[in-house]
Formats: C-alpha cells, structure tokens, sequence
C-alpha cells in the first residue's frame, strides 16, 4: 500500500517536473537554454565540416555567440526572453529566414541554411610577419608588403569553369593603389584558394590623391569566371567577410609610386 | 486494484518527457500583412513565413488584361507581374532574374509586406510551354524563386 502510493506519487512529482520543464507562460526561466541544430536544406542533414566556419548568435535580453560544433549550437543558462537568431560564417552558407526565438526553457530548434557558391578568407599572411588574426595588425614599411590570402571555396550550382579567378583585398574602394602591383594566384584545387599581392600598401586613391589608411574593416573577397560572355567574365560571387586589420605605418611609407 | 492509475501516469510522463525533447516550433516575429487589393489571392504568403517568398506571377496582355498563363497568344508583348513577400526583417535591396528571357535588373527595396516587379516579356511565336522562374537576388545568392509555365496556344 505504500510502495503504490509512493510510486504513484513520485510519477505525479516527474509529471510536475516535465511540465515545468516543458514549459508554459508561467514557467520560471532560471533553466532558460537553446539548442540549434543547423542542417543543409537541400540535404536536410547536419552540418558537420568545421571548415565553413558557422557560428550561431543570439541577440535579446543577452547576447550569446557559439560556433557550430558537430552540427550543433549550444546555449545554457540563458537570461530567459525574446531573441534575434542570426549566423555568420567563413563560406559556405547563408540563412535565409528572420529568426525569433523565446527562450524560456530548454528547447531545440532547427535551422536550415542554404548551400551557395561562395568563398572565404581562412588565412591572411604577410611575409616575414606570419599569419595576421583578425584584430591584428600589419606593420607596413616603404617598399609595402608581400599580402598572401588564402581560403576556402565551393561551387555547388555555377558550373566548374576551365578557370576561376579568385580576389581578395582589404578595401572596397576601386580605386585603390594599394593592389595595382604584381599578384599571383596559387592554383587552385576543388576546395582552396590563394593570392598574393607583391608590394602591396593599404592606400587608396592615385598619384594626386594617394590616401593610406590605418585601419580595415573587412576583405572584399571574389570569386569569378574570367572566361563567361565571350571572355568578359562574369563575378560568382562577390562580399565583404569581416577581418579587421590595422596597419603600422612607417614613417616614409606609402609614397607615389612605389 | 490500488495500481490502477500507475500505468496511465507512466505513459503521461513518457508522452510529457518525449514532447520536452522534441523542436519547438519557432516564434517568428510574425505579423499580419494586408494583401494588396490587387493582387490575387494566391499571392498570399503561408502564415508565420520567416523567409522572402515569391508568391505569385501574373502576365497581362498589351493592353493590359490578365492573360491566362495556360493559353497565350504567341507573338506578343505582355507583361508580367511578380508578387514578393518580405518578413520584416530582410527589407534592402535586391536583384531579380528571369533566366529564361535574359532578364535581369534590380528593385528599388524590399519592403516589409508585398512587393511586385513587374516588366515586359515577350511571348515566342510557337506553340508550346516555356518556363518562366522569377529568382529574387541578394549579394549573388538567389534567395527565392518561382517558375510557372507558360503556354502558347496553336
């Protein structure tokens, strides 16, 4: 007679307990935590390759960022509200809906992103001094510096050309001197990429109005078909992906011309 | 006798615990957008669409009449019209393509609600069906798109 009471009563207690969990307009919000799980929408399958770079960010009461490990994002002891949903990435991906989300209890959800033709930056590198992070700076002496990007790519509607061109440059003023000397493109294989610009300062303008500048925001990164329309080519795709930068200045640094 | 109720409350925390694991339905910021009273019914986008939609394409003769897209006549101007709906939240700017005619150009701006493009097409001269998909642009990725068919009668 005990034991019954005592079981019935210990399932009345879980039941309790799931339907706090679970959740109503009145639950408390102390257990407020988020899984995302981020899948392809065509395939409908995780996300797994680290190398898209994809990270969730949570904006509302509080503002979480993780990056998506395994297919999944995590958020745990979250202030309990309303939140924008919104991701960044290297390449790869986009996210197409508006997202909001209450967080009041732990819940899962799942987002679908569309695979695109596209590109990213995953290394910016400068000869002699190493590989620059993103916040990091350049120290940039008269005769300019020999910039390196290397990334990552992958075509997946536009139809692999004989040749793909591939851009990168921290400005997106086109008229810029900072790009006009030699580059070369490493050759690229089905999944990365590489240029090299020789001599290379961070000024824009031309000889009359040569301006350098001691800071960039993001790399204007491009991937193109020089070959499409008869040899006019044609851009894939074209964005700015984030990577500040400052550059150190010398002090005869930047003069026209190189 | 006494264990009577155990076996339903261990299904109703089975069914409770199993529903606390599953997606939650999103909660998009959701809101109500007027049709335009000329639109067409069928341009309306699915309640709680999170993402931009083309909706609907219409085509109009010369002369401005709604044409059925089913039964054209060949050898004509018309034009189309292309209903987009925009969640609050990814309004800007845009391109638009139509692939089939070489068609492309930019819209002014997304706004929340519905948007419509609209432009001529010409209708080929022989019988048959030709697809017309409208892709709505943003930064080289196409974000939405429909294709109709269009035919032109004998």
């Amino acid at each position: 007679m005990r034991t019954i009471d005592f079981v019935r009563g210990a399932l009345v207690s879980l039941l309790s307990v799931v339907s706090l969990c679970c959740g109503g307009p009145t639950s408390p919000s102390g257990d407020a935590s988020l899984v995302v799980n981020v899948v392809d929408e065509s395939t409908t399958l995780p996300i797994v390759d680290p190398g898209f770079g994809i990270t969730v960010k949570l904006t509302g009461p509080a503002t979480y960022s993780q990056i998506v490990s395994g297919g999944t994002a995590r958020f745990s002891s979250m202030v309990a509200g309303l939140y924008r949903l919104t991701t960044e990435y290297v390449y790869g991906y986009r996210q197409l809906d508006v997202i909001s989300v209450m967080v009041d209890r732990p819940q899962t959800l799942r987002l679908s992103m569309l695979r695109v033709d596209d590109l990213g930056v995953t290394e910016v590198f400068v000869d002699g001094q190493g590989s620059i992070p993103k916040g990091g700076a350049i120290d940039v002496p008269a005769g300019g510096v020999t910039l390196t990007f290397r990334g990552r790519y992958q075509l997946v509607n536009y139809a692999r050309p004989a040749l793909l061109g591939f851009f990168a440059d921290p400005f997106c003023d086109p008229f810029e001197y900072g790009t006009a000397g030699a580059f070369t493109d490493g050759p690229p294989n089905d999944t990365q990429w590489e240029r090299s610009m020789a001599r290379w300062i961070p000024c824009i303008g031309g000889p009359f109005d040569l301006r350098c500048v001691t800071a960039t925001d993001s790399i204007l990164v491009t991937l193109a078909d020089p070959r499409a329309r008869a040899g006019a080519g044609t851009v894939i795709m074209r964005r700015l992906q984030p990577w500040p930068i400052s550059y150190r200045l010398a002090p005869d640094c930047c003069k026209y011309p190189l | 006798m006494k264990w009577r109720g155990v076996p339903f409350l261990l299904i109703l925390a089975g069914l409770s615990a199993a529903a606390c694991s599953d997606d939650r339905p999103l909660a998009p910021s959701a809101e109500l957008f007027a049709l335009p009273s000329d639109a067409p019914a069928d341009a309306a986008a699915p309640t709680g669409a999170t993402r931009v939609l083309v909706t609907a394409i219409q085509i109009f003769t010369a002369d401005g009449r709604l044409a059925n897209p089913a039964a054209l006549q060949g050898n004509a101007v018309n034009r189309f019209r292309a209903w987009i709906f925009c969640p609050r939240g990814l309004e800007g700017g845009f391109d638009y393509a139509i692939p089939a005619i070489g068609l492309s150009g930019s819209g002014d701006r997304l706004m929340p609600g519905y948007n419509s493009v609209s432009d001529g097409v010409f209708i080929p001269s022989s019988p048959g069906s030709y697809p017309f998909r409208f892709d709505v642009i943003r930064e080289f990725v196409t974000v939405a798109s429909k294709e109709i068919t269009l035919v032109v009668r004998p």
